[in-house]
């Protein structure tokens, strides 16, 4: 039985929920622009028979309202996840590469700068004392010559320290940034749960958990659990970040500059337990940065200081072989045996020993022997070409990972994301409802109008 | 829903990636085409950076063993001049001391004046022996000295065997540029020198023993055209080892330049290319962007 003001609540009721998506289509455009922002559905529900029945009484109206079912909230957990993790390989990547290619263009090489160029300089300067043993100016280049091989040999250890210490002051502000955001997070934690107990609408805060995630994981690779009540807890390598409210401190400590790396290694802790934890390495900008202070950049300096060792002893040891001009026996060229502390030990060019003993003054075979040495040269073009291969490959992967990124961010965009026409297409036909809803209040009031005003009237 | 939704953000992000991408393109080839060069750092080619640098030290040390070759050229041509005078003084004296030696038609005193001449021709055969070259006496070897004989005494003063000068001209190969006094004109225990102040005391007293001096004159000269021989034949090596490298270093540059230089042709059609593209990408966007169903509602 239709009761006679039932037709007027539903279509009041109908009136409420247009205004309500209304309201939800004109919130999607406001934020089309907005960071993080996963577009709302309004969710109709008609109203009808209660899906409980009752023992005494029966159901039995015509036709009910409409209400709010709810706000949905259009994320996919799974592609939300999937991005997280390529965000977090991608930024690892981006990170990687570029130190190295910043570090790689101080190489100068291939080309007339670099320490390649300086190398074959010094065996010129060799051959030229070798034709002109008794030339002071031979000689005194030869020295010259030595000294701008020593310039860029230490300018180029120079360049893998500058590197380093960037890279440990990054490691410095991404750890301080870490623990702002999971300090963030935690809290946050803490009102998805008191959300999820009054039920209110969390769905703002739900955006806010899914960017600050979303920022973790890209500064360290952290991967994300979602509990039942909405909060969620965060791993680093199996180490927890986040777990409910508490967030757990990353400190990373150590020496602060290259050279005292040895004796004070950069080592990453959370909440006092020591990462990484399993031997699957780093991901994010924290790894980036470990990593590059760990293993890339000293492993470089490491070749490098090879070559120089090689350079110093097999020139001392051509060197301390021969005679000088004054018949004394020659003294080593170079002392120093790593890119920072090597120096030309000869200040005075008679002291250059071009002579083997016993074969005269202005005997010069020594010098041409030693010109004819390959000096290392063979070493530092594969720590080059070595390096060459790492940046490339680290430039080529990172590239790939911008396309995998991109595509599934295009895919989360295209669940997540703000469509204009979509929510004008939804706000017309939210338009059209109301109008029709409103259409029928106007009839309902004509249908009363004639039973209240007329029935019964006889003139 | 089983359409893929696309939505203004993804349009706009999609259309940033699409000009980053062709603008990185057309920096690229930017950058090819005006600093010439297709390695501009390792990572461009990392094999061809290896080959560059290779090349590039291959090429100094080329720069390096022409410098030694015409250096050593030239010491060899000045010790083939020296020696061609030496020779062509000795012959004169040898025809004077054939002269002396004819005892039934010279009589003492044209013998003096032969050897006076002599003399004269030994004074300068010694002068010609002390020759420097940047500084350096061609005859003395490795001696620090001015000289290579005492002018006075006409002694060897020069630095004794071995006494090597040699250059460098290719990879592990030295020449020994370098002839000593003793080895052009040494004859057992005597010299040019001795013999030809013998020569001028024969024939001041003993004519008789001229036959012997003619003997040792005869075999000093072979000695010194021995020496002028080698001194040739080292000579055509560093030429020969010269015109090696020189044609080497324009392989080696013609290599180099293939591995590190833009070939001009083709980046200015890349570049064309990229610019298309790139302004096709500005275009698309410029209309993608504009329109939404606002612009065809009332």
């Amino acid at each position: 039985v239709s009761g006679t003001f039932s037709s007027l609540s539903g279509a009041l009721s109908a009136l409420r929920y247009n205004r309500v998506a209304m309201d939800v289509a004109s919130g999607n455009v406001a934020n089309a622009g907005t960071e993080g922002y996963t577009r709302r559905s309004a969710i109709a529900q008609a109203v009808g028979a209660p899906s409980v029945p009752a023992l005494w009484s029966r159901w039995e109206g015509s036709a009910g309202g409409v209400e709010v079912g709810g706000i949905a909230r259009m994320a996919d957990p799974l592609l939300a996840a999937r991005s997280r993790a390529e965000h977090a390989h991608l930024s690892y990547l981006d990170s990687r590469a570029a130190s190295l290619v910043r570090f790689e263009s101080t190489l100068g090489e291939p080309g007339e700068t670099g320490v390649a160029a300086a190398l074959s300089a010094f065996k010129q300067a060799w051959h030229d004392v070798a034709n002109q043993p008794a030339d002071e100016a031979a000689r005194t280049q030869l020295l010259g010559r030595a000294q701008t091989l020593t310039a860029t040999v230490s300018a180029q250890g120079r360049a893998v320290s500058t590197e380093w210490s960037d890279q440990r002051a990054r490691l410095a502000s991404a750890t301080d940034e870490v623990n702002q955001v999971a300090t963030d997070l935690a809290k946050l934690n803490e009102g998805l749960r008191s959300a999820y107990v009054t039920e209110t609408d969390a769905t703002t805060l739900l955006d806010q958990r899914d960017q600050l995630a979303q920022r973790l994981a890209q500064l360290t690779g952290a991967s994300v659990r979602t509990n039942p009540d909405t909060t969620v807890d965060l791993t680093v390598d199996g180490v927890p970040l986040v777990t409910g409210k508490t967030a757990f401190q990353l400190v990373a400590a150590g020496s602060q500059d290259m050279a005292g790396a040895a004796a004070s290694p950069v080592t990453l802790t959370l909440g006092g337990q020591p990462l990484p934890a399993s031997g699957a390495g780093l991901e994010g900008e924290v790894g980036a940065s470990y990593d590059l202070l760990t293993r890339d950049l000293p492993d470089h300096l490491a070749k490098l200081d090879d070559f120089v060792a090689t350079l110093a002893t097999e020139t001392n040891a051509q060197h301390m072989g021969g005679v000088d001009l004054d018949g004394n026996a020659g003294q080593a060229l170079f002392t120093g045996s790593t890119a920072a502390d090597l120096t030309v030990a000869i200040t005075d060019p008679r002291a250059v020993a071009a002579a083997r003993p016993g074969m005269g003054a202005l005997d010069a075979s020594n010098a041409e022997a030693l010109a004819s040495l390959d000096l290392g040269a063979t070493k530092y073009r594969t720590l080059v070409t070595g390096l060459g291969v790492t940046v490339a490959s680290a430039k080529r992967v990172a590239e790939n990972q911008t396309v995998v990124t991109a595509q599934v961010d295009a895919s989360r965009e295209s669940v997540s994301g703000v469509s204009i026409d979509e929510e004008m297409v939804n706000l017309l036909a939210a338009q059209r409802a109301y109008e029709g809803a409103s259409r029928v209040i106007t009839t309902l009031d004509s249908v009363l109008d004639t039973l209240i005003n007329r029935t019964g009237l006889t003139r | 829903m089983s359409t893929i939704r696309i939505t203004q953000r993804q349009i706009v992000s999609r259309s940033l990636t699409a000009m980053q991408t062709s603008a990185a393109r057309v920096a690229r080839s930017q950058e090819l085409l005006s600093t010439g060069r297709l390695i501009n750092r390792p990572s461009d080619s990392p094999t061809g950076t290896n080959t560059a640098m290779r090349l590039r030290e291959q090429l100094a040390a080329n720069a390096q063993y022409s410098r030694n070759a015409s250096d050593g050229r030239a010491w060899l041509g000045r010790t083939d001049n020296t020696l061609t005078g030496m020779i062509d003084s000795t012959r004169r004296a040898r025809e004077l001391v054939l002269q002396g030696a004819s005892t039934g038609s010279i009589g003492p005193q044209a013998r003096e004046a032969l050897a006076t001449e002599i003399e004269q021709i030994r004074d300068s055969v010694l002068s010609l022996a002390n020759t420097q070259h940047l500084g350096r006496p061609l005859f003395g070897g490795t001696t620090a000295g001015s000289q290579a004989y005492d002018p006075a005494t006409g002694a060897y003063v020069g630095e004794p065997a071995p006494s090597q000068v040699s250059r460098t001209v290719g990879d592990g190969i030295s020449v020994r540029i370098n002839t000593t006094g003793p080895e052009a004109f040494d004859l057992n225990g005597t010299d040019l020198f001795g013999i030809l102040a013998d020569a001028a005391d024969r024939l001041r007293t003993n004519p008789g023993q001229l036959s012997t001096t003619l003997d040792d004159l005869d075999a000093v000269m072979k000695k010194m055209t021995t020496a002028l021989a080698d001194v040739g034949t080292r000579y055509g090596r560093v030429d020969a080892a010269l015109a090696t490298v020189d044609s080497a270093t324009l392989d080696l540059q013609s290599n180099l330049a293939e591995v590190e230089n833009v070939d001009i042709a083709k980046a200015v059609v890349d570049l064309q290319l990229h610019e298309v593209a790139y302004q096709g990408a500005l275009g698309a966007t410029a209309r993608v962007i504009q329109p939404s169903l606002l612009d065809f509602l009332r």
